[in-house]
């Protein structure tokens, strides 16, 4: 018998380079923690560079749409907790802890591998 | 509800209760709470394109989430201002969500039977206070009803 899925967890891997995707991933997110899901969002590879400051201003959808930060926002409002690779992060992106959104908190790949291996999780790629 | 005292266009009818944490509005009517968002809360919201609601029979806790409103630029919950069991839910506002940007006093989201009415209704705000008080919050929010 499966398990009921109680928690959503959102693995992002895409970046700034590709604005049109950026939002998709907060808004959902959004949407399964205003739904009483317990939600991570998980950012490896490009995924932490969306949480640079630059981009949360600069990264639109259109030229005239909300910046990103809107929708990141969202997501920490209704409470979707954000965990960031920490190698990517301050490896590929030179992030430090002072650069994640309040909240927000380093992982290795441990806890991802642990999170998805879980049954009561659902996993959602981006 | 015409005349309800309004500021920047957002109506605040006087006969209400009001949650003003979780921005939704209730209608005591005998053993029964009639409960939608408030004008503020869907002009913040803007054009609301789904509406997900609790199923008949859910037993849900003050603070519990009602229902799931989903906008082009805002996702969020509504959580219920009393602890009960949803007893309907309105399914024309349901398969009409803009329903309660035009008229949000007429659309009532769910019905519940209040557990403790009595020990929670102190809780939520009446209509005359919740109107002055809802002066620094819509200016907070920077939104205009209509």
């Amino acid at each position: 018998m499966s398990a009921e899925k109680n928690r959503f967890l959102f693995v992002v891997s895409t970046g700034a380079n590709e604005p049109k995707k950026a939002f998709t991933p907060f808004y959902y997110a959004a949407a399964a923690a205003a739904m009483g899901y317990e939600t991570y969002l998980f950012f490896v590879a490009e995924g932490p560079s969306l949480l640079k400051r630059e981009s949360l201003q600069s990264v639109r959808t259109t030229e005239d749409g909300e910046p990103l930060q809107k929708v990141v926002d969202l997501a920490l409002k209704n409470g979707v907790k954000f965990l960031v690779c920490s190698v990517a992060a301050k490896v590929i992106w030179k992030m430090g802890e002072d650069e994640l959104p309040p909240g927000a908190q380093f992982a290795g790949a441990s806890t991802l591998i642990e999170m998805t291996a879980d049954p009561s999780t659902a996993v959602l790629y981006f | 509800m015409g005349n309800a005292p309004s500021y920047k266009g957002c109506k605040i009818p006087e006969d209400l209760y009001y949650d003003l944490e979780y921005h939704v509005w209730v209608k005591v009517d005998g053993e029964i709470a009639f409960i939608g968002a408030t004008d503020p809360a869907q002009a913040y919201a803007g054009e609301i394109i789904y509406l997900k609601v609790k199923g008949r029979g859910t037993k849900v806790p003050r603070g519990g989430i009602l229902a799931t409103v989903e906008s082009a630029k805002y996702m969020g919950p509504m959580r219920s201002p009393l602890s009960g069991v949803v007893v309907e839910t309105n399914g024309e506002v349901v398969s009409n969500p803009s329903l309660v940007n035009r008229d949000p006093y007429a659309s009532w989201v769910v019905c519940l039977k209040p557990d403790n009415l009595d020990g929670e209704i102190g809780l939520l705000t009446k209509g005359k206070e919740a109107s002055e008080r809802y002066k620094k919050i819509i200016d907070e929010w920077g939104i205009q009803c209509r």
